[in-house]
């Protein structure tokens, strides 16, 4: 359930109350001209931001070096690492005893503290809420409490928070309350690994065109209708969203590749069998091809006609309709894709599609030059006994 | 006419049972055993005279003779009320083509000249003068023409009937296309979530080896059926049902039920199509165009075939006489239209013309007086019967029906009288019945299929039935799945990074779907799917029987430019608001 609007109708302090007020879990996307941030709750309290600008990675490193959590040169090295090694780069800097995972997670809030200070000065933008019953964060992040943020995080005339004490275990300012870490997903699915930690990148980093959602999760009951009648504040859908994907991790690229060429191949081969393309419109497709072979033939009539005219004889093949611009390449093939046999002689041609060098049986037509006064002179053969002078309307 | 078969079978048939009555009555007209309409010797000398003159033309030397010959063909045309020459205009279109390719541009431009005084406005011409253009390097004139032969596209019946038709059918394929594709984007934004929840299912049992082989053949065993893919795209879009957001499933219903529509929908264009490509309609449009093509007697024949009891069509076919100056042959028509229908008033009209210009004054008084009762509205029977009346000398009744004929339509009987060459006016009231033979065509065509009902609605029903299950089982699946852990999660597309970014803005729909925006998907993807088969247009549905072929280069111009727009300023708005 997705709940959106505008930051000129609701600020975000109110945003967040709401949130906060009825303990919800889901996402709040809010994109503004410059930058589009993705802040997940859990019960109400924040446990992750991030933003489209920066990744999570990025910014967490500029706290660590700034505050000297690390230096730049083993920062360098750990991210060398990670280009060999993948996965994450905290999980490799606290693998590699870069740092404590205590310290990491108090950068971490603290990065986050950063991002939402930053966010609570925008006056403009747009946000949306996903709601659902989990989301994805960092293992052991201590939540932030939307009045802890409201308190000591608004811009002005509340003063800014403390800096990060650089000795020992560095921690966003003001302290956090004393609630116990969350765990790592509020309501695992039964089908959910219990020790996969979702990607706080791939969870909140919405793409650029349309902010995505985090986990994904069966559609959750739906929202209270809060402010459903007012203004821009209104409900929306259901939308699922996303999680770490298991199985192969290019089976779904894969499967979508095999069938987009399927799609093309059909469509480039045979375009009219895809209007009818189930086993039993067999008499369908017969019946289409039928007529379509009707109007080429009509076509390539016309042409070799005109040809006719010109020349007194049918041409020798249908390719010389092609050169004198009466036909198209296209059509020397039939409807069905096969290839048309052209026969010739002085008064009549014949066509006849080929399959495999055989003829399709029911699709032979002959056409002369009977009946065309134009080019048959029998036509014309005026009878000795039929001499008498037409009636006529002129005086 | 290249509907060979059928023409063939028609016009022996026409032959052998309805020229003879016809011309019965018509002791000096010979019958024709080759056209299927009787023809009377000074129509066989017009039409030879035509042939002629066309072969005089062909061998013209210089501008001024072709013209001369070129008007002496218009005007032996006019003799038979005909006022274009399409086949003619055919050959003269191609002879300048040829000149042109031979550098010999001033022939090429009065074959052109001629082509279109053959048969005026017409697309092909445009077209050809665009070529020539081109190979005189004339890029503005050949610009200008092909902007001309497009305009003119739509300004033929039956091309723009069939381009129409053609244009249903391309977008019958595109919706159908794009929702394939469609069903592929889905695999590509939830694919690795199915196949993770399927994978999870037979993990419960086997090993991982084991459990992705049997995911992977869970997914792909509809290739081995018939029609595999349309099987797989069905199949994958029932699993993904139950991924996808509501605008996602809806799409999916609509694209299902078009599936099962289509059938109905092509066998409904189908019908129309191919009752306009046949002979008779062609002929009917022809001569209500006033064009005289080479087949034209034939085609008529077969329409005589077609449709042997219609009033209508003996109707049309006594104007077609009259026109051509065989005047009996048109009296024993006409007087079979009105044993059907005796208050039909141009028969009416036109047996009095018949009988006044046999010198009958006082039949021609009877007819014209009946037409006039049957309807009173009627100037042609008033000023007939003044003009009956004066040859009976009768000068009172003469000025009263004068009078009324003007009273009724003043205009049009001031430009009768000043035709000094007239003196009774006919009616072609056969030639405003052309709607209603196309509309008897339609009620006698089958297509050429048994007409075994039951069985074919059967046929066509079951695509219908087959859509409506597939929202049944989709919902039904959906919710049987849901209790086994049944998980709605979106696989993570394409990890992040510059692929990323780059296929969200190369792959159409790719960032909608991702955020289960199923509509804007949709129409993302159809709008690529449009532009890359623009160049199919031509190949879709029936070829349109053009007497040239300006090749398939706007299309494929179209195509590329609207690609490279579309693709550009995504590129561009990717760029412009990267951080």
């Amino acid at each position: 359930m997705a709940v959106e609007g505008t930051l000129d109708l609701f600020k975000l302090p109110e945003i967040l109350q709401l949130i906060s007020q009825q303990k919800k879990t889901g996402i709040l996307t809010v994109q503004g001209q410059q930058d589009i941030v993705a802040i997940s709750f859990l019960n109400g309290r924040i446990v992750a931001a991030d933003a489209l600008s920066q990744t999570l990675e990025e910014g967490l490193a500029q706290v660590l070096v700034k505050e000297g959590m690390i230096s730049a040169s083993d920062l360098h090295r750990a991210a060398a690492e990670h280009q060999s090694a993948g996965g994450r780069l905290i999980d490799l800097l606290v693998e590699r005893r870069y740092l404590e995972r205590s310290q990491l997670l108090q950068a971490l809030r603290f990065q986050t503290w950063k991002l939402l200070e930053q966010l609570l000065r925008w006056n403009e933008g747009d946000f949306k809420f996903y709601s659902g019953d989990e989301v994805s964060f960092e293992e052991g992040f201590n939540p932030i409490s939307v009045e802890e943020l409201l308190i000591n995080a608004m811009p002005a005339p509340a003063a800014p928070p403390a800096q990060v004490s650089s000795v020992q275990a560095p921690r966003p300012v003001p302290a956090p309350p004393p609630s116990p870490p969350v765990p790592r997903a509020a309501a695992p699915s039964p089908v959910a690994r219990p020790t996969a930690v979702p990607d706080p990148r791939s969870v909140s980093r919405p793409s650029p065109a349309v902010p995505a959602p985090a986990a994904a999760k069966p559609p959750a009951p739906a929202v209270a209708p809060v402010g459903e009648e007012t203004g821009q504040y209104r409900q929306m859908r259901i939308e699922p969203r996303p999680a770490t994907p298991r199985g192969l991790p290019w089976g779904g690229r894969a499967l979508a590749l095999l069938l987009a060429l399927l799609v093309a191949g059909s469509v480039w081969r045979v375009p009219d069998s895809v209007m009818i393309p189930f086993s039993w419109q067999r008499r369908e497709r017969t019946a289409l091809a039928r007529d379509q072979r009707a109007a080429l033939y009509l076509k390539i009539d016309r042409a070799a006609k005109t040809w006719f005219l010109l020349k007194g004889s049918f041409p020798d093949r249908l390719e010389e309709l092609v050169q004198a611009s009466l036909l198209s390449p296209a059509d020397l093939t039939d409807p069905e894709g096969y290839p048309l046999r052209y026969t010739a002689n002085e008064e009549s041609y014949t066509l006849q599609p080929m399959d495999g060098g055989k003829p399709v049986p029911g699709t032979e037509a002959t056409e002369a030059i009977t009946g065309n006064f134009l080019l048959d002179p029998e036509v014309l053969t005026v009878a000795p006994e039929s001499q008498a002078a037409p009636l006529v309307l002129l005086d | 006419m290249a509907i060979i078969a059928r023409v063939a079978a028609f016009a022996m048939i026409a032959l052998g049972t309805l020229i003879i009555p016809a011309a019965a009555g018509a002791a000096s007209v010979s019958s024709s055993q080759v056209t299927g309409v009787e023809m009377t010797a000074h129509v066989r000398q017009t039409l030879k005279q035509l042939e002629e003159q066309w072969l005089q033309w062909l061998v013209q030397k210089t501008p001024e003779q072709a013209a001369k010959a070129r008007n002496d063909l218009m005007e032996t045309a006019r003799q038979l009320e005909m006022t274009r020459l399409p086949d003619l205009s055919a050959g003269a279109l191609a002879r300048g083509v040829e000149a042109a390719r031979q550098k010999d541009f001033a022939r090429a431009r009065w074959s052109l000249d001629a082509a279109e005084r053959f048969d005026p406005n017409r697309p092909e011409t445009a077209f050809a003068k665009a070529d020539v253009a081109w190979l005189q390097r004339n890029l503005p004139g050949a610009a200008g023409a092909w902007l001309q032969g497009c305009s003119r596209l739509f300004s033929h019946r039956l091309e723009r009937f069939l381009w129409l038709q053609n244009l249903v059918f391309w977008v019958l394929v595109l919706l159908l296309v794009s929702g394939g594709l469609f069903v592929a984007v889905q695999m590509l934004a939830r694919g690795n979530a199915l196949f993770g929840d399927l994978e999870a299912l037979f993990a419960r049992r086997l090993p991982r080896p084991a459990a992705l082989a049997l995911a992977a053949l869970a997914l792909l065993w509809p290739l081995a059926l018939p029609s595999g893919p349309l099987w797989l795209a069905l199949y994958w879009s029932l699993l993904l049902w139950g991924y996808g957001s509501a605008s996602e499933r809806a799409v999916l219903i609509v694209l299902w039920l078009l599936l099962g529509a289509s059938p109905l929908v092509i066998d409904l264009e189908r019908r129309y199509v191919a009752v306009e490509l046949s002979p008779p309609a062609l002929a009917m449009q022809s001569l209500q165009d006033h064009r005289l093509y080479g087949s034209l007697f034939s085609d008529l024949g077969v329409l005589r075939s077609v449709l042997p009891s219609s009033i209508a069509v003996k109707h049309l076919l006594a104007d077609l006489h009259r026109s051509l100056n065989q005047w009996e042959l048109a009296r024993v028509l006409y007087r079979q239209v009105l044993e059907k229908e005796p208050d039909n008033t141009s028969a009416l009209i036109n047996l009095g013309a018949y009988a006044f210009l046999k010198g009958d004054f006082n039949g021609a008084i009877q007819s014209f007086q009946k037409a006039a009762a049957v309807d009173p509205r009627s100037a042609a029977a008033q000023y007939d019967l003044s003009q009956a009346y004066s040859g009976s000398y009768m000068f009172d009744e003469q000025k009263a029906a004068l009078a009324k004929a003007q009273e009724i339509d003043v205009a049009t009987v001031n430009l009768w009288m000043a035709n000094q060459s007239q003196r009774v006016v006919p009616v072609s009231g056969g030639l405003a019945r052309i709607p209603e033979i196309r509309r008897e065509l339609q009620a006698t065509w089958h297509g050429g299929e048994d007409r075994n009902g039951g069985s074919t609605l059967l046929r066509r029903g079951l695509s219908l039935f087959l859509a409506l299950s597939l929202i049944l089982v989709a919902v039904t699946l959906h919710l049987a799945r849901r209790p086994f852990g049944y998980a709605d999660r979106t696989g993570d597309v394409v990890h992040e990074g510059a692929f990323d970014r780059w296929a969200r803005v190369f792959l159409p729909g790719l960032a909608s779907a991702e955020i289960g925006e199923g509509g804007r998907s949709f129409l993302a993807i159809l709008f690529v799917t449009g532009l890359l088969m623009l160049p199919l247009f031509g190949r879709i549905g029936v070829h349109i029987p053009w007497r040239y072929d300006p090749g398939n280069y706007a299309s494929w111009t179209l195509a590329i430019t609207g690609l490279a727009l579309y693709l550009g300023s995504r590129l561009r708005r990717e760029l412009r608001d990267a951080v």
